[in-house]
């Protein structure tokens, strides 16, 4: 099976600082993968890396088996490289259904179309409005996101995700920003996420990993110190100095 | 709400409202006011022509730009060129004012647009100075200081003289602004008008979701530099004159202040803005363009302060409070 | 072997004038993201009160190179305080409107005030006299504005360096948002580098009045210039603009020298180059 997301031997360099150091990681589709370390790890790094924001110095990327190390971002996203952002991002002056409906549009390829006097085509406006509404965001759905609570913005965010099908979505830090109340509201959208998706979640908050993830990679000082199933790494001890132990 | 509900609100959001008719109804009643307004007419025609070019980048791609004026002389001059050199008919020369424009701004929006903020201010600004000097020094072709003369204007459609009254200048400039209007009006309800203003909001968003930013942001700035081009190609051929000032710093002022006025990002304000200007012009210091230009500094700087969003940002707030305020007596409670 | 010393000393007659006004626009654009375009005023400002004190009053001309910048600053601080101040963080459009309505304003009332002419700066005559250095002979007037300009440079770069509060402007400068996290009360950090970056530019402009020619749209030729400057160095540096000032000096002298024909152009076209290869300037990193 060709993996959906392939991270190869990756090396990133800021001036004489190490900030990627070999960094391999494989996702096949349906991957439920998450990547934790300590602040400073280059989780950061890794996630620019891979949506192309950064260039590595050496390795490679692929995308289904394409090599995509040099393609600009959107042209990742057209591949199904699919992300959200850590701190709320998106179109503010746009409701909800709209920067769904504008995911859509664009993944579609219609952002240059000049047909549908009305903003969007009606089929574009129909299955922005049913992936909306799956997220439970029907009620709010023609408020403008600058006027939604936080936690509704983040459930915008993961709705515009899925309205690009993602082969491969990247889940930076979904729940920052929201009570540790809140983060049921998250899990029950993840949870809903397709089972073909390749998903990797990079997390601060622990129990959501736990919970979330059917493996782990740990990321310290830009190195892979461990990898495996949770219950693995719970019991990691190398991972237990290098990060749960600092926390404690 | 149930499926359905955000085609209704895209119908509500982009439906054509009555008041829309009222800039139509504006140029018919012009003629009415008798001959001696045709030349004004026909003025503000072009400056709204100008005025809703600027709003495509910098209302709807939130460009802010100061060497708009770059594409208005290059079209004046292209199509009075033309002009001198034997080719006179209208309506060919207004498309070449044009594709000549549009061509320089996909070559310049290239450049620029790779920068944002104070580097693009700067380079525009450089833009705009760079062809005022080239457009002074090459005066074998511009005329120079002078200007272009010898401009003549064959009739339109072979048929329409256009007269020392400026009644075919004005029904011409008037029918060139319904279409341009028209046109803009389409162009940001689409779908490619929606995702240009999500670039506003959000260029890196808009990236994540697979937009290309820089392509559709050259294509925008062409799309404007046409049309700034076809303005100045319209005056061109009804002043039959091109001068240095028409592709000055100044103008490129003047027109952004004629938007701001208006309110940009709304078409709208493009159309009300030159026309307000118009007016206080004649109001505050008909012949004296220097208390005019003391009059216009402290007018911007009171807007800026105070009414942002211009004309129809004030109308925006008085009826919009109200709305708002019935709005939520009668829908009590959305948050989640 | 006497065209280059000629060149090179024109230069850095033009390169110090040029740095002087761009002090101010730098910092007000790395510490309060705003884009003064309205900056040209101050020197405009400085240009014209010492040209006034000097014909009107009969004050000495090295007198007003002190009084000029310190009664601007007073100005300049005044505007920060009752107007500027509002506009931070207020949007790109705004910012730029709001500089436009400025020079319009200070423009009309330079010309109303002294109306559209030239306004000549007398020079006091041990300035305006050829100066033997050497084989060499200099415009002692020239002279002075390298100093001026150098001192100056010297005096910032030096006082960005050693001293602490230099040291947080240039760290807040280079990085937005750090002056808050350490403590620094912003509002009065603005005021007072506003003022300091007003009375460069009234020196500058002062000074630069026998070089752009001192009329009513002088806030706006100078303006274009010094934007220039700051655009080539890149945002978010404040050394940065004093090699920009050097090499805009240089191409701007050389060009009037070997291609007058060209006027500006050759100037523009540079910049249009440069910033075609380096987006960001040669020395910014924001």
């Amino acid at each position: 099976m060709t993996p959906a997301l392939e991270l190869d031997h990756l090396v990133m360099r800021f001036g004489g600082l190490l900030v990627t150091n070999d960094v391999s990681l494989t996702l096949h589709p349906g991957a439920r993968h998450a990547l934790i370390g300590p602040n400073g790890a280059g989780k950061t790094t890794l996630v620019n890396l891979v949506t192309g924001r950064l260039r590595p110095r050496a390795g490679a990327i692929r995308l289904a088996g394409q090599d995509v190390t040099r393609l600009a971002p959107h042209r990742r996203t057209r591949l199904g490289l699919v992300r959200n952002f850590q701190v709320t991002n998106l179109f503010p002056s746009f409701s909800a259904f709209e920067n769904v409906a504008l995911a859509v549009a664009e993944r579609d390829g219609n952002g240059l179309s000049l047909r549908g006097r009305r903003g969007f085509a009606p089929a574009v406006a129909d299955e922005a409005e049913a992936i909306a509404c799956d997220m439970r965001l029907g009620p709010i759905g023609t408020t403008l996101v600058r006027d939604l609570a936080y936690g509704q913005q983040r459930l915008v965010e993961l709705a515009v995700a899925l309205a690009l099908r993602p082969r491969v979505l990247l889940l930076d830090e979904p729940a920052a920003g929201l009570p540790s109340a809140d983060h049921a509201m998250i899990l029950d959208a993840l949870d809903a996420l397709p089972a073909e998706v390749a998903v990797l979640l990079i997390e601060h908050d622990i129990p959501l990993v736990f919970r979330f993830a059917r493996e782990i990679t740990v990321l310290a000082e830009g190195t892979v110190i461990a990898r495996g199933a949770p219950d693995a790494i719970r019991q990691d001890a190398g991972v237990r100095a290098a990060y749960l132990g600092s926390r404690a | 709400m149930t499926q359905g509900g955000f085609r209704d609100a895209l119908r509500r959001k982009h439906r054509f409202r009555p008041v829309e008719t009222l800039p139509a109804v504006a140029l018919l009643a012009v003629p009415l006011l008798g001959t001696d307004y045709y030349a004004l007419g026909t003025q503000v025609a072009i400056s709204v022509v100008f005025a809703l070019s600027l709003d495509l980048l910098v209302g709807y791609a939130g460009i802010v730009t100061l060497g708009h004026a770059l594409f208005f002389g290059l079209g004046a001059y292209a199509t009075g060129i033309a002009s001198v050199h034997g080719w006179g008919e209208p309506l060919s020369g207004l498309l070449l004012g044009t594709a000549v424009a549009a061509a320089s701004g996909a070559v310049l929006g290239v450049i620029v647009l790779r920068t944002a903020k104070f580097t693009l201010l700067m380079l525009t600004l450089s833009a705009v100075f760079l062809a005022g000097e080239v457009a002074n020094k090459a005066s074998w072709l511009t005329g120079g200081v002078d200007g272009l003369v010898g401009v003549s204007t064959w009739p339109l459609l072979g048929r329409f003289e256009f007269d020392l009254f400026g009644q075919v200048g004005y029904a011409y400039a008037s029918a060139v602004l319904v279409l341009v209007w028209l046109g803009m009006r389409w162009l940001v309800h689409a779908p490619f008008g929606q995702s240009v203003m999500a670039i506003r909001d959000n260029p890196g968003r808009a990236a994540a979701i697979g937009v290309p930013v820089l392509a559709r942001l050259v294509l925008v700035y062409a799309v404007s530099a046409g049309l700034a081009g076809l303005a100045g190609g319209l005056q061109a051929e009804i002043n039959q004159f091109v001068g240095l000032k028409d592709i000055g710093f100044e103008l490129s002022a003047t027109v952004l202040v004629m938007l701001a006025l208006g309110g940009a990002g709304r078409l709208y304000g493009a159309i009300i803005g030159p026309v307000a200007y118009q007016v206080a012009q004649d109001l505050l210091s008909k012949d004296n363009p220097v208390l005019w230009q003391l009059w216009l500094g402290v007018l911007i700087v009171v807007v800026v302060l105070f009414a942002p969003g211009g004309i129809l940002g004030i109308a925006d707030r008085i009826t919009g409070k109200a709305a708002r305020r019935t709005a939520r007596r009668m829908r009590p409670q959305v948050r989640t | 072997m006497g065209t280059i010393i000629d060149i090179a000393f024109q230069s850095l007659a033009y390169a110090s004038v040029l740095y002087l006004i761009s002090v101010g626009l730098s910092v007000t654009l790395g510490l309060m993201g705003f884009v003064n375009l309205a900056h040209g005023v101050f020197a405009m400002a400085g240009g014209y009160l010492a040209a006034v004190a000097v014909t009107g009053a009969g004050l000495p001309w090295p007198a007003m190179l002190v009084l000029s910048p310190l009664l601007v600053a007073a100005f300049a601080a005044l505007l920060e305080r009752a107007l500027f101040s509002r506009l931070y963080g207020r949007s790109e459009l705004d910012q730029v409107l709001f500089c436009i309505g400025l020079i319009f304003v200070a423009s009309a009332v330079t010309r109303l005030l002294f109306g559209p002419m030239l306004r000549p700066m007398p020079l006091p005559p041990a300035l305006s006299q050829q100066m033997q250095l050497g084989p060499f002979s200099f415009y002692a007037y020239k002279l002075l504005v390298i100093g001026v300009g150098g001192l100056t440079a010297a005096a910032i770069l030096l006082g960005l360096e050693r001293t602490r509060i230099g040291s947080m402007v240039r760290a807040a400068v280079e990085n937005r948002g750090m002056a808050e996290s350490v403590g620094l009360r912003t509002s009065v950090l603005f005021t007072a580098t506003f003022a300091f970056g007003g009375a460069l530019g009234a020196l500058g402009g002062m000074l630069g009045a026998d070089l752009f020619g001192l009329n009513p749209a002088y806030a706006f030729d100078v303006l274009v210039y010094v934007q220039i400057v700051v655009a080539v160095a890149g945002l978010g540096t404040l050394r940065g603009s004093f090699l920009a000032a050097l090499l805009i000096g240089a191409v701007q002298t050389l060009s009037a020298y070997y291609v007058p024909a060209l006027g500006t152009a050759v100037l523009f076209l540079a910049v249009f180059l440069l910033l075609l290869v380096r987006p960001r300037g040669l020395f910014g990193r924001l």
